[in-house]
């Protein structure tokens, strides 16, 4: 076996045994990835208020770097961006120190979680630990590698596509006259493709891997599915049950959108008084400067209109940054069920109320949010009927009740779906009006988010084709070929019902050795 | 109401004295209501109509008959175009009805510039254009007429021949063509109201012209 070990280069504990006694433990010679030179990084901040966090974030970064560089490049490349990205992130303007004191806490439980989840099993054995107790002596170095994995997919297909600075050349472009609120749906001026560019430009170049953070990814009982803006996870439950509908790794599409849209956000709102109030001189004279500003104020009044203060007038700039800051989760959250609706379910209506609901379906005690959850779904659906007529709304409504009933008969466990049904049926016309009032956050997810150049070039992660992709590859075999792309093998290989720990772990191995990350 | 088996029915929108012809023919058997304005009959073959292996024996195949509120306007389908064109000659039909046009190509334009609860799921076009090397093209997908890469090729298309998908249940409906061809999978009562509320959805926005008189000609 040893043998074998050093022939493939491959790491190896070697344990003598006197009946159940380790009498003697002999290790293989570690071996060390280098990196080249690491560029300057900024300085960590030195104030009183995040220095006990700053200091946990070096020693969990060293101790995290320590480890990959003995057992993982693809580790050390991400933690060694991350890093870099990272200190750029804490130290910019727009960061308070109470938001700087967030990130930071929310980098160390996952450095934290992912080190220990990663190493824990690798040797020297005895000296790992897994806080995940029931894997505690050989981890789950696997599934975090897998979880990685198809984040830097993701993370790939999004710097090629650079939403960013596509939207942001919508500044060369002229505005509209008069005001976008005003337009309806099936004007011809919503039918251009608004993140193109220009006919006669040459695209916007992909970004460059080391300008984007890459989020730490790992598993969180307490967490579940859950993104911040440097952290990604998934529950532990992930790691048994990945062949269910319930716990499918495609779930990790609606987190990672969160991302995408927030960084959307961060570009489009104003962010400052200044900003907000040129937003607010636009809007009242009508006249915008270029189209970005006018979408930036459209954004805005959208705002306005979803806020539950929208029957008052917008008095100032500050006004408006009150609003943003009011309604900024739950438009964020609209936006996002939009994105991952469009761009990663492909606009598959059954697919996608599938995919929420069986995983809401797991979280306990989630009564009082079937209403918001409804809406959100109602949000996404309505982004591919909001130009029909006679009414788009009450199509959008009767096609969420049959694909919700239509679910309820497939998933086994679905305790809220009755309850949503009741809600649609009963509360008709009071959902009407509040999805009315989300219909500008709508139209902008459809018509300015939503890009048919985009979707082309974020195509493999669109999981709407899952199912014929790897049809040939048997399940619990172990082929040699590429799993590309991984969220569609991922996909196809989590429609089961029942959880099988053998089946999941088939997947997160496929995925961690298999899958291309480009 | 008569129970009959599920089959994919094509067929064509027709006008002209058809229940007289179906009546008097003598090879055809009524079986009843199907669902409000729909009815079933059987043709009675001595030899086989449909390239059935058996040689002896007498055939039976059935047909669906929807009756329009306007008089003399129907709809004739049966398992296949050869079948329907068999009943229609033998029934004296082919010399004297017609069929009506179908203004699929304006029915495109206007899914595009406005959508409908209705959404396209197939779309046949000819090319515009004379001595084309490339003569039609065929589109399938969920909702076609709001696909971008469709809507750029429009201007070069003459669409002839579209699928309805009823948004609200999900299902696909059936097709129309613009000499009045009809196809759709008949499974029973549900799908007859699915493909008359289709009709009704052409009649009223105007686009079935009985004005012109088109020849019926299934096996094109």
């Amino acid at each position: 076996m040893r043998q074998l070990a050093v022939q493939t280069d491959s790491p190896w504990e070697e344990w003598s045994l006197l009946g159940a006694a380790i009498t003697r433990v002999r290790i293989s010679p570690r071996r060390i990835y280098r990196r080249p030179r690491r560029p300057a990084a900024q300085r960590l901040p030195d104030e009183p208020q995040t220095r006990d966090s700053v200091r946990e974030y070096r020693c969990l970064m060293q101790s995290s770097r320590a480890r990959a560089s003995s057992q993982s490049l693809f580790f050390l490349e991400a933690l060694d961006r991350f890093d870099l990205r990272f200190r750029d992130l804490i130290l910019s303007p727009r960061v308070d120190l109470s938001n700087r004191h967030r990130l930071l806490v929310n980098a160390n439980a996952a450095l934290s979680r992912q080190s220990s989840q990663t190493y824990a099993g690798t040797s020297p054995i005895f000296e790992t630990e897994c806080h995940y107790w029931t894997h505690s002596l050989l981890g789950i170095g696997l599934a975090s590698l897998a979880l990685s994995k198809i984040r830097a997919f993701l993370d790939s297909q999004v710097r090629r596509a650079n939403i960013i600075d596509r939207l942001l050349a919508l500044s060369t472009f002229p505005a509209q006259p008069g005001r976008l609120e005003n337009l309806r749906a099936n004007d011809v001026f919503w039918s251009q493709d608004f993140l193109k560019g220009h006919e006669h430009t040459p695209p916007p170049q992909p970004i460059p891997e080391s300008n984007v953070l890459p989020l730490v990814t790992c598993f969180s009982g307490r967490d579940g599915f859950r993104s911040t803006d440097v952290s990604l996870s998934l529950p532990l439950e992930t790691i048994s049950s990945s062949n269910t509908q319930v716990w499918t790794l495609l779930t990790m599409t609606h987190e990672y959108a969160h991302n995408i849209i927030g960084a959307i956000l961060g570009k489009l709102l104003p962010s400052t008084l200044a900003e907000s109030e040129e937003v607010l001189a636009m809007q009242k004279e009508g006249a915008f400067p270029d189209l970005f500003q006018q979408l930036r104020a459209l954004l805005c009044f959208a705002l306005w209109r979803f806020s539950p203060e929208s029957r008052h007038a917008i008095q100032n700039g500050e006004h408006i940054l009150g609003l943003i800051a009011a309604n900024l989760h739950p438009a964020s959250e609209v936006l996002t069920h939009c994105f991952d609706f469009l761009y990663f379910y492909e606009g598959d209506v059954d697919a996608y109320i599938r995919s929420v609901w069986a995983s809401w379906g797991v979280i306990p005690n989630i009564q009082r949010r079937i209403r918001d959850y409804l809406l959100r779904c109602l949000s996404a659906i309505h982004t591919q009927n909001i130009a029909r007529s006679p009414s788009g709304a009450n199509l959008s409504i009767t096609q969420l009740l049959t694909s919700l009933n239509a679910v309820s008969a497939t998933l086994d466990n679905s305790p809220y779906i009755a309850d949503a049904v009741n809600l649609l049926e009963n509360d008709r016309p009071q959902i009407e009006e509040e999805l009315e009032k989300r219909e500008l956050l709508v139209k902008i997810a459809r018509y300015v988010i939503y890009s048919p150049t985009v979707a082309r070039l974020l195509e493999g992660s669109a999981t709407a084709t899952a199912g014929t992709r790897f049809a040939g590859q048997r399940s619990l075999e172990f082929s040699p070929e590429r799993i590309d792309p991984p969220l569609i093998f991922a996909a196809d290989y989590s429609r089961d019902t029942l959880a099988s720990f053998a089946r999941s772990m088939w997947i997160l191995t496929q995925i961690a050795f298999r899958a291309d990350t480009e | 109401m008569t129970q009959i088996k599920s089959f994919p029915a094509t067929g064509t929108l027709l006008a002209g004295p058809v229940e007289y012809a179906l009546d008097t023919y003598r090879h055809l058997r009524p079986l009843g209501n199907l669902a409000p304005g729909w009815s079933a009959v059987a043709l009675e073959s001595e030899t086989p109509l449909h390239g059935e292996m058996v040689p002896l024996g007498s055939f039976l195949y059935n047909f669906l008959l929807r009756r329009s509120a306007q008089p003399d306007h129907f709809l004739l389908c049966g398992l296949s175009a050869d079948l329907v064109m068999t009943l229609l000659a033998r029934s004296t039909l082919l010399s004297s009805a017609f069929a009506p046009q179908v203004a699929i190509d304006t029915l495109v334009r206007d899914f595009v510039a406005a959508p409908t609860s209705y959404s396209l799921s197939a779309v046949y076009a000819r090319i515009r254009g004379f001595r084309q090397t490339l003569r039609s093209m065929s589109f399938f997908g969920s909702d076609i007429a709001s696909a971008a890469l469709f809507r750029n090729h429009l201007p070069d298309l003459q669409p002839y021949r579209v699928t309805f998908r009823d948004l609200a249940s999900g299902t696909e409906v059936g097709s129309v063509g613009s000499r009045g061809e009809v196809n759709f999978a008949f499974s029973g009562p549900r799908s007859l109201a699915r493909m008359n509320d289709v009709l009704a959805f052409l009649h009223a926005k105007g686009y079935i012209n009985w004005q012109r008189r088109l020849k019926i000609d299934l096996a094109r």
